[in-house]
């Protein structure tokens, strides 16, 4: 797994490559909950280079929106493949985090 | 058509990248791909996942054997291990309608397999934990 995190003005975008599972997951948790307690509210988080996810991979997004929702934060998740879309609404994630279809309209989501 | 594949699995999370790649040629040779083979992979990560973590003490590791067969129309899966009895189809339901800063972190894995799966029993036959899984293919 690779992960670039690069700041955009007040959003912090994080681009993930590779595989979200148990032997990456403490990995993203590390460097996603760097990012989150370093200070930045708005964060968007770009699947386009994530080809699985499992729950391990979830549970490190659940944390991190948990972190910055107590900050007044909020993640914005986009570029997530078709057939990975349904285990994001199989667990009610879908519901509950704007996910957009590309990271432009993440980034500007945050606007107005 | 008819593939067939059967892996013992060590008590190790280690295993699961062996696993993976088994599984990835397995469902190759078998025309398994998108969604479907997505799906085959989720569940056993998820599965084995559980067995290694929470099957059995450190003290007393337990085996683990998977069988994989593709069939005309779906991917069966029988998933044995001598761990303490744990049967995955009774494990309580998350609340994924809870509020998610309310939400308890973990819990999903077992909910994913029974929702992405098509068909699945389980049975404790002598002291060992039997669980057969089905994947339809015919549905992309």
């Amino acid at each position: 797994m690779e992960l670039i995190v690069t700041t955009t003005g007040p959003v912090t975008v994080l681009k993930i490559d590779g595989r979200l599972d148990s032997g990456s997951s403490k990995e993203l948790e590390d460097k996603v909950m760097g990012v989150v307690t370093g200070g930045a509210t708005k964060v968007v988080m770009d699947f386009g280079g994530v080809d699985y996810i499992n729950s391990s991979g979830l549970r490190v997004l659940l944390m991190a929106f948990q972190h910055l929702k107590r900050g007044g934060g909020m993640l914005h998740l986009c570029d997530i493949k078709d057939y990975m879309r349904e285990v994001f609404e199989i667990s009610g994630y879908n519901e509950l985090f704007p996910i957009f279809p590309d990271q432009a309209q993440a980034v500007a989501g945050f606007k107005g | 058509m008819s593939e067939r594949l059967r892996l013992s699995i060590g008590n190790d999370l280690h295993e699961l990248e062996r696993l993976r790649c088994e599984v990835e040629a397995f469902l190759e040779r078998g025309g398994v791909s998108g969604r479907a083979a997505y799906h085959i992979q989720l569940a056993l990560d998820e599965l084995v996942t559980n067995v290694i973590s929470y099957a059995s003490p450190p003290d007393r590791p337990c085996g683990i054997e998977l069988v994989l067969e593709r069939g005309p129309d779906a991917v069966d899966m029988t998933l044995e291990d001598d761990g303490d009895p744990f049967n995955p189809l009774q494990a309580p339901e998350p609340d994924v309608n809870a509020p998610l800063e309310a939400r308890p972190i973990g819990g999903l894995g077992i909910h994913f397999v029974r929702k992405i799966m098509d068909q699945l029993s389980y049975e404790r036959k002598n002291g060992r934990n039997i669980l057969f899984i089905r994947k339809k293919t015919n549905q992309e």
